[in-house]
């Protein structure tokens, strides 16, 4: 389980102790360490190795571009003399270095010459020099290949005959040979790397010179012999020099065709047994990259060809001559040939926006009522009525805001009598905040929000929240469309670029993350893919995605207009975990200027000097300590120390000394401290590394966008969607299809904006797609505003406008509306204003007339308005809503729902990246919890919420039992109907009649019929009367599964831990233990309690009836208790489950022991009355009042007088009646009563929120 | 009209406080049951409606995701219990012996450990002992002493590959068929294409182990980009099933609330709905819902029915092992866990429940199989926990005529690597580790239309798959085409593209395990 290096090496240094000492890693509460990664022990087993955090294409692409341009003229590994005695002709020479020393020391960027040069940290020494100091964003390119161990593979993948950077041709031709030949006269210590490369290999030294172009006769000799019958037996069949046509490209015709290579890029590097493809594949090391693909090569045959390449791959006649024939490359490369262009470029959604006039329709209100009426009447179908205004107040306020209107707004607007009452509805809720939290939340399912990660880890991704309120406020403030794309794609290359359009370039960082890839070439371009992805999809409704691969299916694109379309993306900087710096890749301040910079800067390094300081402190006690224990050992050493210097023998002189100087081990310190303070060291050396990267300041950080820096890369065609196989370099480009031609498609004025580290290749995508001529932009937006007013697009598939999506229903319609949406200035809400203004959106919903149900059943024409389910959220907040406690605060840091154990459990460590639920933050709107890849609130997840990982354009609409269960009996539910019951009651009085009137009245605008109000009646006394006979009960039940994550563990308090009655008690967490890979279980002893807090209990007489549910592992009576942190003292009288026994604990605050037990059936679910006498040290137990007490203990250790308690853990525990009798005086214990027409009122009320006419809008 | 068999009328009279005379709503005769079957045959409210709502929600199973389906063709399999051994288990431990490898015990080898990462380590051989046994002469260590009886009944495949050698992606992949986050798990692919024979328990039902969830959690049971409906389901195998399936622990945490009470509210409730429809007549999504809550009753009752393993004999409940005690390492649970887990499976697809995942292993490291940090240590705790419950899952399925229609699957999301992890020559190798191993694994198969026997062979290390190579796609591919289903035609429309749980690559049925 190794984790991406990055995050590895950040926190080496804490997980060292993790080894050395499982027990130091205490809880961090309210420290920056509790949000970290947590260290994966896995992953420091190796701490020496060089990881592999970066393929070859890292470094080709992106450090020799900015070696090759920055330091080649004076360090180029083909320049006549070199400066400084540095010449860059790779790793070996690197570190080897020049007059200076090594210039990198592979993994400690902080230890690397070059690293410190091009930091220009140290006035002795800064390079480039002359103040041609690299952007931040190379230094960080540099630092990071230093960090992963600075890998220069022989070749960049492009190969010998394509530089991957486009730099100066003299050097580009000679670094990527450099290494691997053998710099022409070069250094000695390059020279060895081609056989160092990889261990194992064949220990051939390289051939002189350019190797393998002047061969030995030995060495053809060996190649007749040993490599051209190994070639003909098994490649030629395919890649023989003599077929027709060839598999991949590559034609064995000689020593420049395996250079030249095929699609994948060249077969071998002459010298290199790491980098020749064609090792790699007779190998059989790499799943997809497997030759022969039907037989594998024996040992034997393997090692005669890395023999051969390890010499230069000699080969007779040619030997190599450039110029000598070569087999075309991309012959074969998949690349579909048949796309035509010009017949593509005739689909419907390509061509440009003609405003339609709308027909001349009698009684039509609107343009789009003439549109509609117009084929209604073709088709000989009657529109349904109006509908009434109760039913278009709650369709406008659910449309609109995701919230029911209440019974006053309701009636203002049925009695308002002005003609324009509609049209002021409409405006108001437009104007209204809540309507950027309902629409807004239509956008983050496009755009697949959510504030972590996913993967195994699913680490937080920090301040993502930032920029779902800046998609409500965008909303809100009817920001324009194609401003609203501008600042999202390129918010930060704009030349009026603010906080605001900084936060908005959040949406690169929304996606997946994968921090353990398999392979991190592609994981980068797995990202990339994702994010043009959803542009595509959700800008412009293009399944651009499909061709990855290869050409796309269905639709007139090419796979290399994929490539050129992620060109525009190219330079964006791979998401990497979180890191508050000025040159973080995902993190920006955005509100910079030096001087603050400069303080957080030293507010950062004080706070790691101040956990230094506290470490040495720590150590320094743990030495002294091991020191005392030493002496405590060595009595006669002890005693010598203790004598006065001068009177100490040579020997006990020595002795000392050297007990003095003896350097003690990481264990033995460590182990020498006590527990706690041995946590104290693994936290803050642990927080040492969390601070250097997750220190926020006062700066004001948020989650953005930035690139790399230097030129833009190139980006190539990659064969089969596969970073391994790169064929050409793609032009700039956006899909030729959307243009009249090829050459119009072209994006060549690309200019990098002022003072910016970017390349511009977004600000020139986003003002290509909000440009009023795209021709699918508003076509798209217009949809999708329709869909959520009509409940469906009018372009079914609003994610695909392709040939595989649904036609338009009514395409002149969305021209139309189009046409206007851009006219208009691209303003959302005006379009919904337009939309709703129609006659067809005001209609019934109801399917009254059979003729057109015969029809049109699926109602495609819109002869009626669509009945539609709420989703989860506006489901919620209506609940919320109803219950009178729904919370109106606005944006900020999400909250966490609060999630039943069941949930928490399904995680390998239950609770990690969650956080504790907060009743004050609980009834906020849902746009506002928490987004967690790996955990889903149920209640959202059965209402169809989309899993979101991938960009979802419509919600599914599913009917299932679970759905039922959760409205009948989730907590949240219960809470809401007790909430909006007690509502009722207070604004209703005792009377039934009015208790029903005013349930319907609040949650669904209106009186309930004769019928309704029948059958409510009946059913509140039918309840009544079966609540009567349940006598109350408190319950007790855990909170969390059997183990959690010790960070979130840390966060909790008792009543997190416990779930019980709250007034009048104190929770404890009890003690948690039994450690492994950061997660804590409950010690079975020392659980969870609860104390009661109004009663002092020392000697006489308790009495207790309860009951133990199934699948609960115990429950407990406490007596003589007091708090002792989160554990407590006192005596405990224990029913367990499984097996069934009573047992006496004592607990004196630091540990538990069982004092008595007995064998008793009361794990069996039934009702159990327990008597306790107490009396001093004398203590005994009698179970159901039977005779001789079950459980005696003479001598119990806790006499003094404490709280009355419970605990419980697993299922639960119910108490129905508790009898303290102290002397004369008895307390009782029991839950409060409630008159059953109160639960009874509770239940209807549960089951109003249940109707389907509270969960569908009509 | 006849009472429901699965509602025993008289059993509610009896506990319900209040008069139980009332005839309600569901029992009446003109809902209900009756409703639901209506429902089901799409004829209550015509089919045109309900074809015009379907397709007003963009999907023809949107109405009803779960209404049971046929399969393409026929086969035998109509369940399928699949045993997940999460962290990966050692191959060359368990089933695929590799008597070159303990040879050369210590010597040194090229190992790819991670991808592109190529480089020498130490070989680690086997420590335990294989026999051959039964008529096909199935390879099994003696670290299965339960299991090995049964060798009979397994088609061993052990020449599989997969493409990460990380969990996270490996765990998604062997789940969903993608290493990416998003995809459908294979249980909703099934339930999708079949639905459920039994409709008052989920189609589609997780157990997970009690040390922990699978890393990456839920993920790894979501239906992805398919409606919510096709998840996996958690089941807890003690105390409540099923998330919020009872009314009395949820009400406000006060108790008293009653089954009999509860269905007297969805009763009420639908009394209500059905004023409501009234007005709406033909909306065949508002009675779907209305028969929902019927099925969410009826729930109540057979989840806690299904998981009631006293209605079990002794002997069955002990073949199982629930009496066996935990092992002695410290992270050992002992069989009694995952036996009580595989006795639910069988009494869950004997009731029709069309896919049943166990997970065993669960959190991290050597509480998975996941055994970096000593390989012998790994099998001493997962071994013992797991080899008597799938020798009795095996017979037991076998004894009631289950194993004909089901198919079991056991194996992880990979193997492991035929050298240490940490060990250097002459180390003691009890502390030998093996790292992940994507490039050979070993699964196996049993029930309903495998052909007993063994396919594939790995090299002579067991390093990496050489004889018969197949891709995890291949494995589900021939998973669908045991259940009766053709990869190319259970298919899922997403993003522009006719998704398949097999992906775009072309799978290859692995023909030798099929009888």
């Amino acid at each position: 389980m190794n984790t991406r290096v990055i995050a590895v090496l950040g926190l080496a240094l804490g997980a060292c102790v993790w080894i050395a000492a499982p027990m130091a890693c205490g809880p961090a509460a309210d420290s920056p360490a509790a949000e970290a990664p947590a260290p994966d022990s896995q992953a420091t087993q190796t701490p020496g190795d060089a990881p592999q955090a970066s393929g070859d294409a890292f470094f080709a692409e992106r450090v020799l571009p900015i070696l090759s341009q920055r330091c080649f003229k004076c360090h180029g590994p083909a320049a006549a003399k070199v400066k400084g005695g540095l010449r860059m002709s790779g790793r070996q020479a690197l570190l080897a270095g020049g007059d200076s020393g090594p210039a990198i020391v592979p993994g400690d960027a902080d230890a690397s010459l070059l690293i410190r040069a091009v930091r220009y940290t140290d006035e002795e020494l800064q390079m480039p020099p002359k103040e041609q100091r690299l952007p931040a964003a190379e230094v960080g390119v540099l630092e990071r290949w230093v960090t992963v161990g600075a890998p220069w593979p022989a070749t960049a993948p492009a190969g010998a005959a394509k530089p991957a950077a486009p730099v100066a041709g003299t050097v580009a031709a000679a670094v990527p040979t450099a290494d691997a030949a053998g710099a022409p006269g070069g250094l000695g210590t390059a020279a060895a790397t081609p056989v160092a490369d990889e261990p194992g290999g064949a220990a051939v030294p390289p051939a002189d010179g350019d190797l393998g172009t002047h061969p030995t006769h030995d060495d053809l000799q060996f190649f007749e012999q040993e490599v051209r019958p190994i070639l003909a037996d098994n490649c030629f069949e395919c890649h023989g020099p003599t077929l027709a046509k060839v598999k991949g490209g590559l034609r064995m015709t000689g020593r420049a065709a395996f250079l030249q290579g095929g699609d994948g890029g060249p077969a071998l590097v002459p010298g290199s047994l790491k980098s020749s493809r064609m090792l790699r594949a007779v190998r059989y090391s790499d799943a997809e990259l497997r030759m022969p693909p039907k037989h594998r090569l024996t040992e034997a045959q393997v090692k005669s060809l890395e023999r051969w390449v390890a010499i230069g791959a000699p080969w007779p006649d040619e030997a190599g001559a450039p110029g000598a024939p070569a087999a075309p490359t991309g012959a074969d490369s998949g690349v579909r040939r048949d796309i035509d262009l010009d017949a593509g470029r005739t689909w419907w959604s390509f061509q440009p926006v003609v405003r339609p006039t709308p027909p001349a329709v009698a009684g039509a209100a609107t343009p789009i009522d003439a549109f509609i009426l117009a084929r209604l009447q073709g088709e000989g179908l009657q529109a349904a009525p109006l509908a009434d205004r109760r039913t278009l107040a709650r369709r406008a306020y659910f449309d609109l805001l995701g919230l029911p209107p209440t019974l006053e707004e309701l009636q203002a607007f049925e009695h308002d009598e002005q003609p324009d009452a509609w049209e002021r509805l409409v405006d108001g809720l437009l104007a209204r905040p809540e309507y950027g939290e309902r629409w807004g939340r239509h956008w983050l399912d496009l755009v697949r929000y959510a504030q972590t990660s996913g993967y195994e880890r699913d680490e937080e991704k920090p301040l993502a929240w930032r920029y779902r309120d800046w998609v409500i406020d965008a909303f809100n403030a009817d920001m324009p469309y194609d401003r609203f794309i501008l600042e999202q794609l390129a918010g930060d290359e704009l030349p009026d670029a603010s906080p605001g359009s900084a936060i908005a370039t959040g949406f690169y960082r929304l996606g997946v993350w994968d921090s353990e890839p398999d392979d991190d070439a592609l994981a980068d371009y797995d990202e990339l893919d994702d994010t043009l992805r959803t542009i595509s999809e959700g800008f412009m409704g293009l399944t651009v995605g499909c061709c990855r691969c290869h050409d796309h299916k269905f639709d007139p694109l090419p796979q290399e207009d994929y490539y050129s379309l992620l060109a525009f993306l190219r330079n964006v900087q791979p998401y990497s975990p979180p890191k508050y710096a000025l040159d973080s890749p995902t993190l920006t301040p955005l509100d910079l200027d030096w001087r603050k910079a400069t303080a957080w800067e030293r507010g950062r390094r004080d706070s790691i000097a101040a956990l230094g300081r506290e470490e040495s402190r720590l150590r320094e006690l743990g030495r002294q300590r091991a020191l005392q224990k030493e002496l405590a050992n060595r009595p006669q050493l002890a005693a010598a120390q203790a004598l006065p210097p001068e009177q100490r023998t040579p020997d006990q002189q020595r002795s000392l000394a050297s007990l003095l100087e003896h350097k003690w081990t990481e264990g033995e310190i460590v182990g020498a401290l006590e527990i706690e303070d041995a946590r104290r060291l693994g936290k803050v050396m642990l927080d040492q590394e969390v601070v250097a990267d997750s220190y926020p300041g006062d700066l004001d950080w948020a989650l953005t966008v930035r690139e790399l820096g230097g030129g833009p890369l190139p980006t190539r065609l990659l064969v089969r969607g596969k970073p391994s196989t790169p064929a050409q370099e793609v032009p700039l480009r956006f899909p030729r299809v959307l243009f009249p031609s090829d050459e119009a498609a072209l994006v060549t004025d690309v200019t990098r904006p002022p003072g910016a580290s970017s390349s511009g290749r977004r600000l020139a995508l986003a003002r290509w797609i909000a440009s009023p001529s795209h021709p699918l932009t508003a076509r798209v937006l217009v949809n999708r505003v329709w869909q959520h007013h009509f409940g469906r697009g009018l372009v079914a598939t609003p994610n695909d406008f392709g040939h595989n999506g649904e036609a338009p229903s009514d395409p002149q319609l969305l021209d139309w509306l189009a046409d206007e949406f851009v006219q208009d200035g691209w303003s959302i809400k005006r379009l919904q204003k337009l939309v709703m203004m129609s006659d067809a959106y005001r209609r019934s919903s109801v399917a009254g007339d059979e003729a057109a149900v015969a029809k049109d059943p699926a109602n495609a024409l819109l002869w009626r308005q669509n009945r539609r389910r709420l989703e989860a959220e506006p489901l919620r907040d209506s609940v919320l809503a109803v219950a009178g406690r729904l919370d109106p605060t606005r944006g900020g840091p999400s909250f966490y729902p609060d999630l039943e154990r069941e949930v928490l459990a399904g995680l390998s460590r239950p609770g990690e990246g969650w956080g504790p639920a907060h009743a004050d933050q609980e009834d906020r709107r849902s746009i506002y919890a928490y987004v967690k890849r790996n955990l889903t609130d149920p209640l959202a997840e059965a209402f169809d919420r989309p899993n979101p990982s991938l960009p979802i354009a419509v919600r599914p609409v599913t009917t299932v039992p679970s759905q039922a269960l959760v409205l009948l009996n989730s907590g949240f539910m219960a809470r809401g109907a007790r909430s909006f019951a007690a509502r009722v009651a207070a604004e209703a009085g005792d009377d039934p009649t009015a208790r029903v009137r005013r349930a319907f009245a609040l949650a669904l605008d209106r009186s309930p019929t004769a019928d309704e109000e029948r059958i409510a009646l009946d059913y509140l006394q039918r309840a009544t009367a079966d609540f009567a006979p349940v006598a109350p009960v408190l319950t007790f039940e855990a909170r969390l599964p059997e183990r959690a994550d010790l960070y979130y563990l840390a966060k909790l308090a008792g009543e997190d831990v416990l779930a019980g009655p709250r007034e009048g008690w104190l929770y404890l967490k009890g003690r948690w233990g039994d450690q492994y890979n950061n997660t804590l279980a409950p010690d079975p002893l020392e659980g969870p309690a609860a104390l009661w807090t109004q009663a002092v209990f020392q000697d006489g007489e308790l009495t207790a009836r309860l009951r133990l549910r199934g699948g609960s592992h115990f429950g407990s009576v406490l007596l003589r208790a007091q708090p002792q942190k989160e554990a407590l003292t006192g005596l405990e009288v224990r029913l367990d489950a499984d097996p069934p026994r009573l047992r006496l604990v004592e607990h004196d605050g630091q540990s538990a022991k069982v004092v008595a037990e007995a064998e008793a059936a009361v794990g069996d679910g039934a009702w159990h009355e327990l008597t306790i006498t107490a009396r001093g040290p004398a203590v005994s137990v009698t179970l159901d009042g039977g005779g001789a007490p079950v459980l005696v203990a003479p001598q119990a250790a806790v006499t003094q007088a404490g709280r009355i308690g419970l605990a419980t853990w697993g299922e639960g525990l119910e108490l129905a009646r508790l009898v303290v009798r102290s002397g004369a005086d008895e307390t009782v214990l029991e839950a409060p009563a409630q008159r059953p027409q109160d639960r009874a009122l509770e239940a209807l009320a549960l089951l109003v929120l249940n109707l389907n006419e509270f969960v569908y809008v009509d | 009209m006849t009472p429901a068999p699965s509602r025993p009328d008289d059993e509610l009279r009896e506990e319900c406080p209040g008069d139980r005379t009332r005839r309600g709503f569901l029992r009446d005769g003109t809902a209900g049951l009756t409703l639901l079957t209506l429902l089901a045959q799409g004829g209550l409210f015509g089919e045109a409606a309900r074809a015009a709502a379907a397709a007003a929600a963009g999907d023809p199973r949107a109405s009803d995701p779960l209404a049971p389906r046929p399969q393409h063709f026929p086969a035998k399999a109509k369940h399928c219990i699949f045993l997940f051994m999460f962290g990966g288990p050692s191959q060359m431990d368990l089933f695929d012996p590799k008597p070159e490898l303990n040879q050369r015990d210590g010597q040194t080898a090229d190992i790819e450990v991670r991808r592109h990462d190529v480089h020498p380590a130490v070989l680690l051989g086997s420590q335990r002992s294989f026999k051959q046994y039964g008529q096909t002469g199935g390879w099994c260590s003696d670290a299965f002493p339960k299991l090995s009886a049964h060798m009979d009944k397994l088609a061993v495949i052990k020449s599989l590959y997969t493409d990460s050698f990380a969990h996270g992606s490996a765990v998604l992949q062997m789940n969903s068929g993608q290493a990416l986050q998003g995809h459908p798990a294979m249980g909703s692919w099934l339930t999708y294409a079949l639905g459920t024979e039994n409709r008052d328990l989920p189609g589609f039902v997780v157990m997970h182990d009690q040390r922990g969830g699978p890393i990456s959690g839920p993920t790894n049971w979501s239906s992805g980009y398919m409606p919510a409906a096709y998840q996996g389901t958690l089941l807890r195998s003690t105390g409540q099933p099923l998330l919020y399936l009872s009314p009395d622990a949820a009400a406000g945490g006060r108790g008293g609330m009653s089954r009999a009470m509860q269905l007297d509210q969805i009763e009420t409730l639908n009394r209500l709905n059905a004023e409501h429809l009234a007005a709406r007549a033909g909306d065949s999504e508002l009675s779907a819902r209305m028969a929902s809550y019927d099925l969410a009753y009826r729930m109540q009752e057979s989840a806690p029915e299904a998981l009631d393993i006293e209605k079990e004999s002794e002997e069955t409940r002990r073949g199982y092992g629930l009496y066996e005690p935990k092992g002695s390492h410290s992270l050992s649970i002992g069989p009694a866990p995952f036996g009580r887990q595989c006795l639910i499976a069988r009494r869950l697809v004997e009731r029709g429940v069309r896919f049943v995942q166990i997970y065993n292993g669960g959190g991290h490291q050597q509480q998975t199989w996941d055994a970096h940090q000593g390989v012998e240590e790994n099998l001493s705790i997962h071994c013992p926990e797991t080899d008597q419950p799938i020798a009795m899952l095996l017979a037991d399925l076998e004894r009631t005529g289950l194993l004909e229609e089901t198919l079991v699957i056991w194996g992880g999301e990979f193997g492991r690597q035929p050298v240490s992890q940490e060990a250097v020559a002459g180390q003691d190798k009890n502390s030998g580790g093996r790292d992940h191993n994507p490039k050979g694994f070993t699964m196996w198969m049993a029930g309903a239309g495998i052909k007993p026997g063994s396919v594939g062979e790995t090299d002579e290390l067991g390093s990496e798959a050489v004889v018969e190579r197949h891709h995890i796609r291949d494995l589900h591919a021939t998973v669908l085409q045991l259940m009766g289903l053709d990869t190319h035609k259970l298919t899922y429309r997403y993003g522009g593209l006719e998704r398949k749980l097999t992906g775009v690559i072309e799978p290859e049925i692995i023909k030798g395990v099929l009888a």
